[in-house]
């Protein structure tokens, strides 16, 4: 109950083992989730929501056999269980029209290039984590190590 | 330029004999190439082709010539000079086979003559004058083509060189990066091997040599079980799945160290030995796809003698991304050694199995396979390269060859419409021939290439 | 982990509501006074080991007091064979009114306060003006910043300010060469001052409001008055404050420049919410002149700023009502500790009176110190307050000293001290957080000015005494 996750999609292991390691930051205190396909995430996401855990940031490839990353992402945007994730694209082969979808009708919240530079990266999750976090009144206390300090500052000056 | 010569009306032509060109029965003979007029030259006569043709050649100032008409039997020769009453050869007219001509000759005729004849010529003059203009406009479309032609070419040719300049500008970093990195993966692997206890570095050891075999489905169901059966936390489970420990050795462990830290550990040993396997295999990767690059930049066309199942196989290789995701099914015939070139016949086959590949993915269709089959048929090596994708539609399979044809216009596939075209030119030089064939979930194009005996 | 905490905060609790009366070293001891005993140490229990947010624990102390301790309360609860021994029931309402007690109220009107100045981002352009004249020298531009979070804190909340700080700081402190200890002394200025400068006002900080709670009658301090001790003592720490974090850790730095994007809001609004800001502290301080009191005047900018629609439905939303049911629940715990009786039973029951009246004051002062660095600030004041608060009035000797006043207002300044932790306060966590302080440095410096706020403490309640405010 109330666990927040944060699952990332790739079809290729070694980008999902890469991944898992800039994340390693945020073990500790959120569940990571790897996953090969949409719908591979799709059924793991379905059951953490009937488990009553928080789906807080999806991270997703576009280019994947099967349903495409940004196919994924609208469907999850237009999905009400998932009004406040996070969604994240990681890609290194988005056309223009790629582009535009994704911001137009998955409403991404970050666009991030392949190949990506850890720090970079870690620090968008850790942003957009924190917005989650604030967004959904969860307790912050609980995560204060890991949270985007400058993003939870910002929450705090008008929320207390 | 090959333009049909346009015919008259016989009936016309067979009148005009009669009335004009019989009674006076004048006849010439030329033989190849021999000069009926040449430019400049006084003309006061008018010729009809009886047998052979003759055509009019024009010299350009950079001295190149041009055929400018052609006129075969039952046609008029010297139309111009003999009506614009200009009485002079604009072009040189040559035969281009033994001819017999008969003629008149202007002079002969009385004024009043003279005004019948203008008059009786006039659909010969007409039929002469849209003649010259369509075959002026057939030349500048001819010339078009051949201009299209020469600039895909050179769209060709400068990708090419793009990537051959790409390929050398990363050659050199790549080959440092896969040197050092086989070399520090060896040091590291044989450090640990000496200095870490059994239990760990096998860990290290097979993450290092199979890379990560669990799918992520497999380590959840994994984690599920310890969790609930071993219960333990989420977090550690989890390690465990991922470097697919044996729950049966827990017992093991217990008590005699501190099942956490060791796990932790044996966690972090297969980490880094997954995160060498992956290290490597993507540095072979990068070089063979730059080896690939090279080789089918490389300009030369020498041919030597090598098995086409070789190159299919090196094609294969270089798009394993995109077969990734499609069963292939690479049934290789026996076949004899072919004299060609190694790069050419690669690219043939990725520029085929790259479309089948992007068609199938693009209708998300299910269970996708690529059969690719070779085999011998008397003196031609054959190669059948099939997928179960969706088919391509009528209108387009007589298209498909033509080059800028294209279906690819949007998304990542964008394509250059070049693809099979290449195929088709490749195909040519080697005297072979290509054919596809399209239904639904069987799309199969079919290469013959002789084997040349010499 | 955090079921085996749950458990024992059950547990406990628990064991003592089934346990014979006779049992306990307190003589006469009601079925009421045992079960206000239980719900004591649930309550500490609670709030000590958080196996649930504190706020949490204030509501079911309320609801567990209406059904276990009301005269509306579960049947089998209310005494049903009128034993003997048993005790008084509480005022149903007297419990309910915990909820909407002045207290509250006056937190609340602080809170709208500092609502509306964010919004209009009053607290931005003061920051912007105030630190002008601190020019760019680090020991200076580190003395501006505590005397503007030290400011702000007496009206916002400590944490809020705190957060806006460092927002402003953080770029700064980016900018500081690796090793530089100024970034440290900078970083740990702001969660001092801002816990410091909660001390200044009776609504600079929630112990402040429970610590009013139990000083009325002949003891109550209006506004003006607890500024007139707290200004002094909040501007004495925050010196020793600055110049302890300037000779630990100097800067190397030799300038530094603070970019406040802001300017002042012209509107109709605006200008509102400016008047209304130093109109409500005007009459604050001027209480003896108009007659009311600072509960009712602090529902005036609740009225103007609801009215004139500077804060709307929504901001509503965004009061923290968990820290007003934070405090809620402690007044609610006080009162069923001073009604049933049980504080001043307990309190007799120890020889108190043979102790030296320094030891109480001395031993009580640090005694919440100290709680007051590993918990809450508010539950710390929640669980001693009423206990002190009987101690005060019913030891006798302690009115050469002051009383109850002294007993009180050294803990609640105390309560404000603990700060040597990142979990000790909010503001700690995050100056923490921004990975310039050690918990190290932090407890180096949060030891020495808990100690020396003590001492300062006993000064300024001392001359109060002298002075015969007290």
């Amino acid at each position: 109950m109330d666990q927040l996750y944060i699952v990332y999609v790739d079809d290729q292991r070694e980008i999902l083992s890469t991944l898992e390691k800039d994340l390693k930051l945020f073990e500790a205190h959120v569940r990571l989730e790897a996953c090969e396909s949409a719908s591979e995430a799709m059924q793991l996401i379905d059951e953490l929501d009937r488990a009553g855990d928080h789906l807080a940031v999806l991270i997703s490839d576009h280019i994947m056999p099967g349903q495409s990353g940004i196919d994924f992402l609208t469907a999850i945007n237009n999905d009400g269980r998932f009004f406040t994730t996070k969604k994240v694209l990681l890609t290194g082969q988005a056309t223009h029209k790629d582009t535009i979808l994704a911001i137009n009708n998955a409403r991404i919240e970050k666009y991030i290039e392949k190949p990506w530079k850890s720090k970079e990266f870690t620090e968008s999750i850790q942003q957009l984590l924190t917005q989650f976090i604030v967004a959904n009144g969860i307790d912050y206390t609980a995560y204060q190590a890991i949270v985007h300090q400058p993003t939870l500052w910002a929450y705090l000056q008008k929320n207390t | 330029m090959p333009v049909s010569p346009a015919h008259i009306d016989p009936d016309i032509v067979q009148r005009l004999w009669a009335k004009y060109f019989q009674p006076s029965a004048r006849e010439l003979v030329l033989e190849k190439g021999e000069f009926l007029l040449r430019q400049n030259q006084q003309n006061k006569r008018l010729f009809l082709v009886l047998t052979g043709e003759v055509a009019g050649f024009l010299e350009s100032e950079s001295g190149n010539r041009h055929e400018m008409f052609r006129s075969a039997q039952k046609m008029f020769v010297g139309v111009h000079s003999f009506f614009s009453e200009s009485f002079s050869a604009y072009a040189d007219v040559i035969a281009l086979q033994r001819s017999t001509l008969s003629y008149i000759e202007y002079d002969s005729f009385t004024q009043s003559e003279q005004h019948t004849l203008i008059e009786d010529f006039a659909p010969v003059i007409v039929h002469e004058l849209s003649a010259r203009q369509r075959f002026t406009q057939n030349m500048m479309l001819a010339k078009e083509s051949a201009l299209k032609k020469l600039y895909l070419t050179e769209k060709y040719a400068s990708l090419g060189q793009m990537a051959a300049g790409l390929a050398h500008e990363l050659n050199n970093a790549i080959g440092v990066i896969n040197g050092n990195s086989e070399w520090i993966a060896n040091e590291v692997y044989e450090y640990f091997r000496n200095t870490e206890i059994e239990t760990i570095f096998s860990y290290f050891d097979r993450g290092f040599k199979t890379g990560q075999t669990l799918s992520s489905q497999e380590v959840r169901q994994k984690t599920r079980q310890m969790t609930e059966r071993h219960k333990m936390p989420a977090g550690a489970a989890r390690k465990l799945a991922q470097i697919d420990f044996d729950a049966h050795k827990l017992s093991q462990f217990s008590g005699v160290m501190d099942l956490d830290e060791i796990t932790d550990r044996m966690h972090h040993f297969w980490e880094m030995g997954v995160a060498i396997h992956d290290i490597l295999l993507a540095s072979k990767h990068a070089v063979h796809v730059l080896q690939s690059i090279k080789q089918l930049s490389v300009s030369d066309q020498e041919r030597s003698l090598l098995n086409i199942n070789t190159t299919l196989t090196e094609a294969l290789t270089l798009l394993r991304n995109a077969t990734r995701v499609v069963n292939v099914d690479f049934r290789p015939g026996d076949l004899p050694e072919l004299h060609a070139n190694h790069g050419e016949l690669v690219q043939m086959w990725v520029n085929i199995i790259k479309n089948a590949c992007e068609s199938m993915s693009g209708a998300q269709t299910e269970n996708p396979t690529l059969f690719i089959e070779t085999g011998r048929k008397r003196n031609a090596v054959w190669v059948k390269i099939a997928n179960n994708g969706p088919c391509i539609p009528k209108e387009f399979l007589q298209q498909v060859f033509q080059p800028n044809f294209t279906t690819k216009k949007d998304g990542l596939s964008f394509g250059l419409g070049l693809g099979l075209a290449i195929v088709q030119r490749l195909v040519d030089s080697y005297n072979g021939r290509i054919e596809v064939k399209s239904v639904p979930g069987n799309t199969a194009f079919e290469i013959r290439i002789p084997i040349n005996l010499t | 982990m955090r079921s085996i905490k749950l458990l024992a905060c059950i547990a406990v609790p628990m064991l003592i509501l089934f346990l014979p009366t006779e049992l306990f070293p307190v003589t006469g001891l009601t079925v009421i006074e045992k079960r206000v005993i239980a719900l004591f140490v649930m309550a500490a229990l609670f709030w000590v080991l958080e196996p649930i947010p504190i706020y949490a624990t204030s509501v079911l102390i309320i609801v567990l007091e209406l059904i276990m301790l009301s005269d509306n309360g579960l049947l089998i609860f209310r005494n049903p064979g009128k034993a003997e021994g048993f005790g008084e029931l509480l005022d149903y309402k007297a419990i309910f009114a915990t909820f909407a007690s002045p207290i509250i109220l006056l937190f609340l009107g602080g809170f709208f306060l500092a609502m509306a100045a964010t919004k209009f981002r009053l607290d931005q352009n003061l920051a912007r003006i105030m630190l002008k004249p601190f020019g760019n020298k680090p020991k200076n531009v580190m003395l501006g910043l505590m005397i503007i979070t030290a400011v702000f804190s007496m009206f916002m909340s400590n944490t809020a300010t705190t957060a806006m700080m460092l927002s402003i700081l953080a770029p700064v402190l980016a900018l500081f060469p690796a090793g530089d200890r100024g970034k440290t002394a900078l970083a740990l200025s702001i969660p001092l001052a801002a816990n410091i400068g909660g001390i200044g006002t009776p609504i600079g900080t929630p112990p402040n409001a429970i610590a009013l709670k139990y000083l009325t009658g002949d003891q109550a301090i209006s506004f003006g008055q607890w500024m007139s001790f707290g200004i002094p003592y909040v501007v004495i720490m925050l010196l020793i404050g600055w110049i302890l974090l300037s000779a630990w850790y100097p800067a190397a730095t030799t300038s530094i420049r603070l970019d406040i994007k802001s300017s002042f809001i012209k509107s109709g609004k605006a200008r509102i919410v400016y008047i209304t800001f130093i109109g409500t502290i005007l009459l604050w301080l001027t209480d003896f002149i108009h007659g009311m009191n600072s509960y009712v005047i602090a529902m005036i900018p609740v009225a103007v700023f609801i009215t004139t629609g500077i804060i709307t439905k929504d901001d509503l939303k965004k009061i923290s009502w968990d820290v007003l049911w934070l405090v809620s629940g402690g007044i609610a715990l006080g009162l069923a500790m001073e009604k049933s009786g049980l504080a001043r039973n307990l309190v007799n029951s120890i020889p108190f009176a043979s102790y030296s009246p320094y030891i109480i004051v001395a031993g009580s002062s640090l005694l919440t110190l100290i709680m007051a660095n590993f918990m809450s600030h508010t539950a710390t004041a929640n669980l001693l307050m009423p206990i002190l608060a009987a101690l005060g009035t019913s030891v006798g000797n302690l009115t050469g000293m002051g009383g109850v006043t002294t007993l009180i207002l050294t803990a609640t300044m105390a309560a404000s001290l603990g700060m040597s932790l990142p979990i000790s306060t909010p503001p700690n966590a995050l100056a923490h957080g921004t990975g310039a302080v050690s918990t190290s440095n932090m407890a180096r410096v949060g030891v020495v000015i808990g100690l020396v706020g003590l001492v300062i403490a006993f000064l300024t309640i001392y001359i109060l005494r002298l002075v015969n405010f007290i």
